[in-house]
């Protein structure tokens, strides 16, 4: 017999001996552990931080939409926002006016 | 898939993943059926990773009780033996770890055994390689496995299951005396 079948087979023979439960005892045994419990749902990690960053997007892309279009439309009215900028100027947002 | 599986008859395997795939959505019986199956193949693997049949029992019903948890997450029961095979070694290896019991391979002694003369003593064998090492040799010595097919199980790479089964061939062949392919 070749020396690596003679090793695999004695590897085998260590590995294989019987364990102390059976297939059935450690079913049995898992069973009993899981109690109650069902397969947890899938839960995607990369699916809200996807949904945030597309969310943020759309909402640089809306903010610098309405602004062109509170430039191109100073007396639109509707819901504002507004904020100071660093310069001093004001700025305000026609809410109505942000387009996706 | 795992080592087992991949020696099944074709109709047994697609038996099997029919099993995987109830037991994916939520049914007890198939699990238990499948626990069944597999336990003495992935208690053998256990004890081989492990370099010792203690703890392999455990660890083996840890990772299946975890197996049962996340099973959603698989894509099909196909996937299912490798997942858990793949589980069942990287559990063993962080087991090793966090017991820190590994063998540092510098102070492992190799004291050439004769194979023609003496019986082989596996435990003391498996101690002078890596937990990394004894997966591969388990794999491709017992289950007959091939690279590609090692690959898969362990999820690491084709070039990472050549340098383990090398390095690990040359100490056996030194602690054992022998020639080894």
């Amino acid at each position: 017999m070749r020396n690596q079948d003679c090793v695999a087979r004695e590897l085998r023979e260590w590995a294989y001996r019987p364990p102390a439960l059976t297939g059935a005892e450690a079913a049995r045994r898992i069973s009993t552990s899981l109690g109650a419990q069902t397969p947890q749902p899938r839960r995607g990690v990369l699916r809200p931080v996807l949904a945030a960053a597309v969310a943020a997007l759309i909402a640089v892309v809306a903010l610098f939409t309405g602004l062109r279009g509170r430039a191109a439309h100073p007396g639109a009215t509707g819901t504002t926002a507004a904020f100071t900028l660093s310069s001093g100027t004001q700025v305000v947002i026609e809410l109505s006016e942000v387009k996706p | 898939m795992g080592p087992e599986f991949a020696k099944q008859p074709v109709r047994v395997q697609t038996h099997l993943a029919e099993i995987a795939e109830a037991a994916r959505g939520g049914d007890r019986e198939a699990f238990a059926a499948l626990v069944e199956a597999i336990w003495p193949g992935l208690v053998a693997f256990a004890r081989s990773v492990l370099g010792r049949a203690a703890d392999a029992e455990d660890l083996v019903q840890d990772a299946l009780v975890v197996a049962w948890q996340q099973l959603s997450t698989l894509k099909s029961g196909r996937s299912f033996y490798s997942w858990v095979w793949k589980m069942v070694y990287r559990r063993a290896v962080l087991h090793l770890k966090e017991r820190a019991r590994l063998v540092p391979i510098e102070e492992a002694e190799i004291e050439p055994i004769y194979l023609v003369t003496k019986d082989i003593d596996i435990p003391r064998m498996l101690a002078i390689l890596t937990p990394q090492q004894r997966a591969v040799v388990y794999l491709s010595l017992v289950e007959g496995q091939t690279n590609s097919e090692i690959r898969a199980a362990l999820g690491i790479s084709s070039i990472t299951v050549r340098i383990y089964r090398t390095r690990a061939l040359a100490r056996m062949r030194r602690y054992l005396g022998v020639e080894l392919p």
